[in-house]
Formats: C-alpha cells, structure tokens, sequence
C-alpha cells in the first residue's frame, strides 16, 4: 500500500512535470469565420492541383524553421526554398495567387500585384541603382541576380484548417507576407512590403505601391503643431529599418509623440495609416488586429525622421503594445522604399497558437 | 606566386557586376539590453556591395580570399574593444562573447552580415536613476549607423530617456532601477523551494515504506 503510494507520487509528479515541459502542440481553434474558411477552401484547391513533387516544395509542418525563412532580397542573393511561381503551369499559378487573394483584402492583393509588377519593372531596367544589378552569384547558387514576377515563392507550414493553426508564406523581392490563420482569427506579422521603383508606369496608369502610406504619413505630419512636432521628430537620422527581416522577437524602447498627444482627428489619421499595412490583410483579420491597436492607442508612439514636406526623403515609425510599422528609404533613394509591419505580441500568430 | 594566386582567386570571386541593396555603405545596428548586472550589446554589420571588399581586406589578413577563425575572431574583438560604454560616468568595458561571418559571396553581394555580441558585467544595479551611455567609433569613414534600446526585459528597469548623435554613432539612455522583486524573480526563488518540498516528501514516503 505504501509502495503503492510512492509510486502515485512519483506519477503525478512525472504527469506534473509533463505538462510543464511538454512542447505546445497546435491546439483546436475555436470555428472558423468565413474569411478563414474561404483561405482553407483555396489551400486546399492550390494543394489538389500540385504533383507530388511541386507538393514536396511548397508544404511544411507548422513548426519548421521555414516559417522565418523570409526576406525583401532577390533570388540569388536569398534562397527561399519553397515553391516558385516560374516553375509552375498557369494554372497552378493561377490557383497559388488566388490562395494569397483569398488571405488578403481586395487593396492587399493589388498592392502585393503592384509590388511584383514594379520588380518586373526593375528586371526590365536592370536592377536599379540600390537595387540588385543582375549577373552576380549569390548565396542561392543560381547563377546571378533574378527579378521579375516569376521569382516569387509559395509555402504552406502545417495544413490548412479551419481549427488548428497553419500558416501561408508568399514573397521575392520586396516582399514577404506571411499569414498565420488559427480558427476563424489570422494575422499578417511579420510582413514585410516594400517598392522598387516606388513609382513607375503600367497599361497608361502610374502605379505607387507604397503612395498611399507615403502621402498619409506626411499629411499627418502636416496637421502636427510645432509642439507635437518638437515630440514626434527624431533628432538622428535613420538610414534602414530597425526590426527587419531577421530581427523576430526584439521590442525597442519606443520614441516620438505618443498618441495621446494627438487631437482625435490626427489620431484617425494614425489608424488610417496604419490601416494601409494591417489592412492589407482580409477584412476579417484586419478589423479584429486593428481593434487591437485603436484599445492600445493611448500607449502608441509615431516617429519621424526627415524631411516633414511631401516628395522629401522621411522615415517614420508606428509603435504600439500589437504593432511596429516603420517605413524607410534605402540610401537616399526616394524610389526604392522597405517597410516592416510586425505585431511584438503575435509575429507568425504566436498569440493565436498560444490561445 | 602566392599572394598573385590569391588575387585571380579573389578577382573570380568578385560578381562582374555588384549586386543589392547597400552599395556603397557600411551599416552598423547596434541593440543594447540594459539588465540588472550586465549590458549586452549586439552589432550587425553589413558592408555593402561596393564597400565590401574593403572590408573583407581588413578582416582577411593572410589575403587567402577566406576568413580564417583566428581573423574572424581578430576582428570581431578589434570591432568590440572599439566600443565604448559606461555606466554612470564609469567606464566597463565590453567583451566578445560570439559571432558569425558572412560568407565571402554573401558579403560582396552586399547583404552579409557579420553579427557580434558582446557584454559587460556592470554590478547589480542599485535602485535609483542611472545613465548608460554608449559609442561606435568603427569606420566612421563610411558608415552609416543605427543604435536602440530593447525593452528591458527585467520589470524593474525603465528606460525614461533617449538622446543620440545625429549619425547615431552615440547613444545616452537614462534608466530607472525599481526596488523590489519581478513577478518572476519570485517564481524562480520558490522554485528551489518547491523542489526542496518534492524530494522531502518523497523521502519521507520512502522512509514510511521501509
């Protein structure tokens, strides 16, 4: 009897410490929302196309490495070991641009196309002068440099679900989107859209992928009085993003006005702009992130670094408690332009998983 | 013979056309973590494609066309003992505790990254108000920099001020330590006890079973 207790001792102590150390397994989610349900329905359409080799290279298990094996550089430069467009029929590729529409809001997917459309562009003229001049060797082994709407890779990591967590990875060059879906909630971060040539001409249109947060961030700036500039304006210069690419799970003590300081209309202002990243997410997913970050406006900072008069070279930063953006011009080039949308408390859906 | 055999090898090596993002700058992004004891600094350096081989020369000494460990480590400690940092006016001094190279290919491509991490013991920090301030002085020729603070990660410590150069070579951080304990400072102290309690009881069912 005695023995008998020690070892149920012993027992409930294993079982105890089991649960503490147990690796958190993706957990049922609660019922998928129709945005959700939509992205499964295209994941799966995407995935019932693909040969098993194709299938090979584009799925992952949730947990693999492959989920931070994203960047804004080049083919080339950079191997992202998934699934590339150039290597697909129209078909398929047809059908993996539809799974990314499927995850993203109708302005998300444009500016994801005016994104590959401007490195086609880049292609056309040659790289660009800070952009990738083609020829060279890079880490990919791939013989040289490559631009143009072909050099963009797809990744599924885990299956696609409408209860347990998967996640949806599509980027090249200047460009990641990595879309985390749990249940019926989704998120972007990390993102990572940027532009090269920030503006260029497509069928008689000039296209600006990156106009809109341009001109809305210094609009904003324009409404700041001198005493909330004094606040918002950084005195250094900053030349590249702070957290990108490769920067996962670092928070910098933030800077600039804090929101607060800010008159409701500058405060819309500032979702607004915000809104151009996290809404490039579904409708869904992006209503629910930005109730996020409109309850933490009163802790939420903006930054500036540069010239206040639109068409000038400016950097600026929105940090809150769920979101870092920051925009920045590379080198001094107004026309190539990175940015980083990230979420300190739910990059790759960390938040959703952990539910 | 050598030295010429290098130079075709390093003369192959290089793209026949520069390529990515960074040309012809050196970015240096350095992070600071303010804890209880110690500050920990990381560096990233990235030469770009143009400055590049520049910088490669003055880590390959031997001028093989390869970073050896002994040159990897020369220089990550040459970088790192050009640091400064101080803590109340006290200078601590900063030590290498690792790093990684980039690959030659990736570094002429302009997108390698050398990344360094340092740290300095700088005593338990009393509570009350204090002020780091730190500098980079490495190849202000052609740099450009970035420096920030991380959120401490330590309940007690608060960041209340930033003030850097406009280049962002230096930065001065005012911080506050908080008395008291962190939530999980406490956690780990019981954690010995909780421990402690287990084995007792578990000897003590032994010793009932005997």
């Amino acid at each position: 009897m005695k023995r008998f207790s020690t070892i149920s001792i012993l027992i409930a102590v294993a079982a105890l410490a089991g649960l503490i150390a147990a690796p958190r397994s993706p957990k049922p989610q609660q019922a998928a929302g129709a945005a959700s349900a939509r992205i499964v329905d295209a994941a799966n359409a995407f995935l019932g196309m693909l040969s098993a080799a194709e299938r090979a290279k584009a799925a992952f298990s949730f947990d693999n490495p492959q989920r931070t094996n994203w960047s804004n550089l080049p083919s080339g430069i950079y191997q992202r070991n998934s699934l590339r467009l150039g290597d697909l029929s129209a078909a398929k590729r047809a059908s993996a641009l539809a799974l990314v529409a499927a995850a993203l809001s109708t302005d998300g997917y444009r500016k994801v196309t005016d994104i590959m459309n401007g490195d086609e562009v880049l292609r056309g003229a040659g790289g660009g002068q800070t952009g990738g001049r083609p020829g060279a060797p890079g880490r990919g082994g791939g013989g040289g440099v490559m631009f143009g709407k072909d050099e963009y890779y797809i990744a599924l990591l885990g299956t696609p679900s409408n209860s347990t967590p998967w996640m949806i990875q599509f980027g090249g060059h200047h460009l990641a989107i990595n879309v985390t879906l749990a249940g019926r909630d989704n998120v972007l971060t990390p993102s990572l859209p940027a532009a090269q040539p920030a503006r260029y001409t497509l069928n008689g249109q000039t296209i600006r992928p990156l106009g809109k947060e341009n001109d809305k961030a210094f609009a904003l700036m324009a409404t700041l009085n001198a005493e909330q500039r004094k606040q918002a304006i950084l005195t250094y210069r900053v030349s590249d993003l702070v957290l990108g690419p490769g920067e996962d799970g670092k928070t910098i003590q933030p800077e600039g006005i804090l929101a607060t300081a800010l008159n409701a209309n500058q405060q819309a202002m500032l979702l607004d702009l915000a809104h151009e990243w996290v809404g490039i997410l579904n409708d869904e997913g992006a209503t629910a992130r930005m109730a996020e970050i409109r309850s933490n406006l009163q802790r939420t900072y903006f930054a500036w670094s540069g010239a206040t008069e639109n068409g000038g070279l400016a950097y600026f930063r929105i940090q809150g408690p769920t979101v870092l953006i920051e925009y920045a011009p590379q080198q001094g080039d107004l026309d190539h332009i990175h940015t980083i949308y990230r979420d300190p408390t739910n990059d790759y859906g960390a938040r959703l998983v952990a539910r | 013979m050598a030295s010429m055999a290098s130079v075709v090898i390093l003369v192959l090596l290089i793209p026949c056309a520069a390529l990515a993002h960074r040309l012809d700058e050196y970015l240096q992004a350095a992070r600071i973590s303010i804890e209880a004891d110690r500050v920990l600094v990381e560096l990233n350096l990235t030469p770009g494609a143009d400055v590049a081989d520049g910088v490669f020369e003055t880590i390959d000494l031997d001028r093989n066309g390869a970073i050896s460990p002994s040159e990897g480590d020369s220089y990550a400690n040459r970088v790192v003992n050009s640091l400064s940092l101080s803590i109340d006016g006290q200078a601590h001094r900063l030590k290498l505790d690792d790093y990684t190279m980039p690959a030659l290919a990736e570094m002429q491509s302009g997108e390698g990254i050398i990344r360094l991490r340092a740290s300095s013991p700088i005593g338990l920090a009393a509570p009350g108000r204090h002020q780091l301030r730190f500098a980079n002085p490495h190849r202000t020729d052609i740099s450009e920099y970035l420096v920030n603070a991380l959120v401490p990660s330590d309940e007690r410590i608060h960041i209340n001020g930033q003030s850097r150069d406009t280049l962002q070579r230096q930065i001065r951080l005012d911080y506050t330590v908080s008395p008291g304990y962190k939530k999980s400072s406490v956690l780990a102290a019981l954690a010995p006890l909780f421990g402690l309690a287990m084995v007792t009881v578990l000897f003590v069912c032994r010793r009932a079973a005997q």
